[in-house]
């Protein structure tokens, strides 16, 4: 098998599971109890404060389930709702007032900017902790118990937590953020509001490095400890290398299942910052989904997840790509080794 | 192992006392708590914000509910939905990772396939949309009871969490397959069922013990934050209403009792399951253990 | 002659959560340069735990006393005194230990030419010569030079047994030390690898090689002498002539007896073994350690331990029967 077969079969996978992902969630959204997409076609229709008779209802009830396309057949719906997708119409926002998709790419590019470099951050800070860890027992003692509490946390416990103790009490950081805050950074760089941007993102940025450092971290520990102990590890020793040498084999060898965890835990710093945001109001997905469900925004709600999930897909088919760089068996493998 | 040699081996391990007593104080804080109290969870009282006090030990948010009252009830519904996942989630994983291991072939692979979905969709994603629609107090939601509630969240949070332990049982089995014993119980004409239940089920069960803690670690971590965002069994179920606090600025007007109390026992809930754990695979497998 | 390897009284023990375990428990010989000493007994004697011990003692493995004395140009190092950092000088260089472990000993993500490179940079020397050196000795080992830049995975067991002892012999040790080096592989390879001993000790590669094993037939290949292993303490000690053409111990006995000799069928004559098993390192019994599955065993046997003795025939043995002949 090529390498070419192998990326290919990967994309495959991924599109069959988005797509799977895809229509689960379209049918959760059109068989819901209380028909809450023809609410919201019904409600975006309707002037707000303005009470109509029941023939109106009836009249804007038709015309949802027209534009909807409720009076088609299933499978008809559905390729309706696929060609939209695909279009990039995810429908209308009753929360916004506007459509979804350009609302979502707004939401998208800050999300970014917070959880990539977390994520990231967090899984070199936590391989590199666990693995002095392992080494040290002295450190690992102490360090053990601080690691397994990190990763107890829920994330939006740390940040309130952060969000009281260095926003409130100590007031060195924003505990509440404005959507201005980022993007004037991001539209305006300068001196100034880059400071202002660090006032108001290292609290949300701290809280996701932090747990996900000790996830990252616990593993690596135990991963890096089973490395210590290998054949390999003792070989090299009796043949008179040093233990940083000897580290230095385990760590490359425990850095592999980390790299494909990597990919999988983008989907759970994606939770955890839809936590975060929620909790410092930073201007990413977080506040738009709480909104979504507490004012049954179905179209945002559906859209905000299709793309996620779109985002984490596309994440692990990146950390794949790696994966088989950095990992001469799978590659052997390939070649037809 | 036999039992006496993990019980000479537990006594020395300061992990395993410290997390089974912590554990053990937080259940009994859930099951006795209700009962130390005169408040319920849903009662508004007429003070406001106040930090704790000999009459309100955990204090008064500023809705007016008594923070004690609200943790020990709503500790209940956490921890009922998160066994129920967790029991959910061992069970199907437990059966998928056994019967993948055991008979291979296209159940490996349907069970594998099954795994990657769930492993690359956040299980919460999906539950925020089941939520949204069918628990968080919507028309549909507001048709079940609070039991009701419970179950379902329990069911549907379990149901998108088995891929890990399926993976794990799955190459347990797998490695005890090929071993020696299993193949002289086949020699001997024992049928596959009566392997897989007289041979290789006892052999995995300390080791699908381990993984049930797991389980409810990560279930009890899901279901608090699926509640901190909407997702709730009940009203008072214990960061449901954090949002509402945020957004009254309690967090500025300096009222941290209401969501660090509660939040300090839910860590040390989640991080006693773990350290058991932890302190339970130094004994099951010495090799792990540093002399 | 001086010998070139000299260990004497040397202990070492297991720290276990269940008490200590005596592995070694007072093992005492001489090495000479240009010899091929061979160490047998059964699984659980102590062999590996011994060479362990004379290598690199690792926790749970203590050397708790006796000393191991490494006599070469001149000076004398007592290699159970030294520390760790000490000791590394001394590891691959001059005493070389190539493990039973042959599959998994090289590390699966680099290639052997990353090995090699992170040997010169540990030992010094420069890389380009070490690197010359390594494929001449490839070709003493009847390897391809293509080898440095394979993977582990990509050479069988055989390729990665003697690519190994390459990378072990590659400062000429005084002492090579292989702990089963044939029983992970095929019977051919086995040969070969035996094979390839002798002719590393015939060209002076290395100066003396010590080999573990459980199978007496490889060890009469080679070997020049023989020490058998009991419980963790050495109950004989002679040439590999000498001990399997006549035996002292009870023990030795059965084990060269063991051995089903060539064109002889089971009708004829059938395998002998011996009853029981070697008793626990934990809580090792006083007084001869074999005693109790031994059918020469007398009063004596059961209260005292035998020392290992010097025969009038000049032969080493631990065993009451020989006291005082």
């Amino acid at each position: 098998m090529s390498l070419l077969l192998y990326v290919l079969k990967r994309v495959a996978a991924y599109v069959i599971i988005f797509v799977a992902a895809t229509t689960f969630i379209w049918l959760l959204v059109r068989f819901a109890p209380g028909d809450p997409a023809l609410a919201s076609a019904m409600r975006v229709m309707m002037a707000p404060g303005v009470s109509y008779t029941k023939e109106q209802m009836e009249e804007f009830r038709r015309r949802a389930i027209e534009m909807l396309g409720w009076n088609l057949p299933l499978h008809e719906q559905y390729i309706l709702f696929w060609s939209r997708l695909l279009a990039g119409d995810l429908g209308y926002s009753t929360y916004y007032s506007a459509p979804v998709a350009p609302k979502i790419r707004e939401l998208l590019v800050r999300d970014i900017l917070l959880l990539s470099p977390a994520a990231v951050i967090s899984w070199f800070l936590g391989n590199w902790l666990g693995a002095w860890a392992a080494r040290y027992r002295k450190l690992d003692k102490v360090l053990l118990p601080l690691l397994y509490i990190l990763t107890s946390t829920p994330y939006f416990l740390l940040g309130l937590v952060l969000a009281y103790t260095l926003g409130v009490v100590y007031p060195v950081f924003k505990p509440t953020l404005t959507s201005s805050d980022i993007d004037l950074f991001l539209t305006t760089p300068s001196l100034e509001t880059f400071k202002r941007f660090l006032h108001a993102y290292t609290l949300p940025f701290l809280s996701l490095v932090l747990v996900s450092m000790g996830g990252w971290a616990s593993g690596m520990r135990s991963l890096m400890m089973y490395e210590l102990e290998t054949n390999y590890a003792r070989f090299l020793e009796t043949l008179g290398f040093s233990d940083r040498k000897v580290a230095g084999y385990a760590l490359r060898h425990a850095i592999n299942p980390q790299v494909t965890g990597l990919g999988i835990q983008f989907g759970t710093i994606i939770v955890g910052g839809i936590a975060i945001s929620s909790i410092f109001n930073y201007p990413g997905a977080g506040i738009g989904l709480i909104y979504a469900i507490n004012f049954r925004d179905v179209f945002l709600l559906q859209g905000i997840i299709i793309v996620y999930i779109a985002m984490v897909l596309i994440a692990c088919f990146i950390v794949d790509l790696v994966y088989v760089i950095i990992d001469p068996r799978v590659r052997l493998g390939m070649m037809g080794g | 192992m036999s039992a006496r040699r993990v019980l000479v081996l537990l006594r020395r391990k300061i992990s395993f006392w410290v997390s089974t007593a912590v554990l053990l104080s937080v259940l009994l804080l859930s099951v006795v708590g209700p009962g130390l109290t005169p408040y319920k969870p849903m009662d508004v009282l007429p003070v406001r914000a106040q930090p704790p006090s000999p009459g309100h030990p955990f204090g008064v948010d500023n809705l007016g509910y008594d923070v004690f009252s609200a943790t020990v009830y709503g500790l209940r519904v956490s921890l009922a939905v998160g066994l129920i996942a967790a029991v959910v989630a061992t069970f199907i994983g437990v059966t998928a990772g056994v019967l993948a291991g055991y008979y291979g072939g296209l159940m490996d692979y349907t069970m594998d396939s099954l795994a990657m979905f769930l492993l690359t969709i956040p299980p919460a994603f999906i539950l925020i949309m089941i939520g949204a629609f069918y628990a968080a107090g919507g028309e549909g939601g507001a048709a079940m009871s609070e039991f009701e509630r419970i179950l379902f969240l329990g069911v549907a949070v379990g149901a998108l969490s088995w891929h890990w332990t399926a993976r794990a049982v799955r190459s347990q089995v797998a490695a005890l397959k090929i071993s020696d014993y299993v193949y002289v119980s086949r020699l001997s004409g024992n049928s596959s069922l009566k392997i897989i239940v007289k041979d290789i089920l006892p052999n995995i069960g300390s080791y699908v013990f381990l993984v049930f803690v797991i389980q409810l670690a990560n279930a009890l971590g899901t279901v608090v934050t699926l509640e901190f965002l909407g997702i709730k069994a009940s009203d008072w179920s214990l960061f449901a209403r954090v949002v509402q606090w945020l957004q009254m600025g309690a967090l500025i007007a300096g009222v941290w009792w209401a969501w660090l109390l509660p939040g300090v026992i839910i860590v040390a809930l989640i991080s006693s399951l773990y350290l058991l754990v932890y302190s339970l695979e130094e004994v099951f497998n010495p090799r792990l253990a540093r002399w | 002659m001086e010998p070139l390897l000299e260990v004497k009284n040397l202990k070492a023990y297991y720290r276990t959560f269940f008490g200590v375990v005596r592995a070694v428990d007072g093992v005492s010989f001489e090495l000479y340069r240009g010899e091929i000493l061979g160490i047998i007994g059964e699984s659980g004697c102590g062999k590996s735990s011994l060479v362990q011990s004379i290598v690199l003692p690792k926790p749970p493995l203590y050397v708790v006393e006796g000393s191991v004395l490494l006599h070469e140009n001149g000076r004398t190092v007592d290699l159970a005194k030294l520390d760790s950092k000490a000791r590394r000088s001394f590891l691959g260089t001059r005493i070389s230990l190539v493990p039973q472990y042959v599959m998994d000993a090289l590390p699966t993500v680099r290639r052997v030419r990353d090995v090699l490179r992170d040997i010169a940079r540990e030992k010094n020397p420069d890389y380009e010569e070490l690197r010359r050196l390594f494929i001449k000795r490839l070709r003493d080992v009847n390897l391809d030079k293509s080898v440095l830049d394979r993977y582990p995975l990509e050479l069988s067991g055989g390729m990665r047994q003697r690519t190994i002892l390459a990378l072990a012999t590659l400062f000429n040790p005084d002492v090579l030390i292989a702990d089963e080096p044939a029983s992970a592989l095929d019977l051919v390879s086995q040969r070969q690898v035996l094979e390839l001993l002798r002719q590393l000790r015939d060209e002076k590669i290395v100066g003396s090689v010590i080999f573990i094993t459980h199978d007496i037939a490889s060890v009469r290949q080679i070997a020049d002498r023989v020490l058998v292993m009991y419980a963790g303490k050495i109950i004989e000690n002679g040439t590999i002539e000498d001990v399997v053409k006549e035996p002292l111990h009870p023990y030795t006995k059965v084990l060269i007896s063991s051995v089903p000799p060539l064109g002889v069928s089971y009708a004829e004559r059938r395998l002998e073994g011996l009853r029981g098993a070697p008793p626990s390192l934990l809580n090792p019994p006083s007084g001869c350690r074999f005693a109790p599955r031994c059918p020469y065993a007398f009063a004596r046997c059961m209260k005292e331990e035998p020392p290992l003795f010097k025969t009038e025939g000049g032969r080493l043995v631990s065993c009451w029967l020989y006291v005082g002949r």
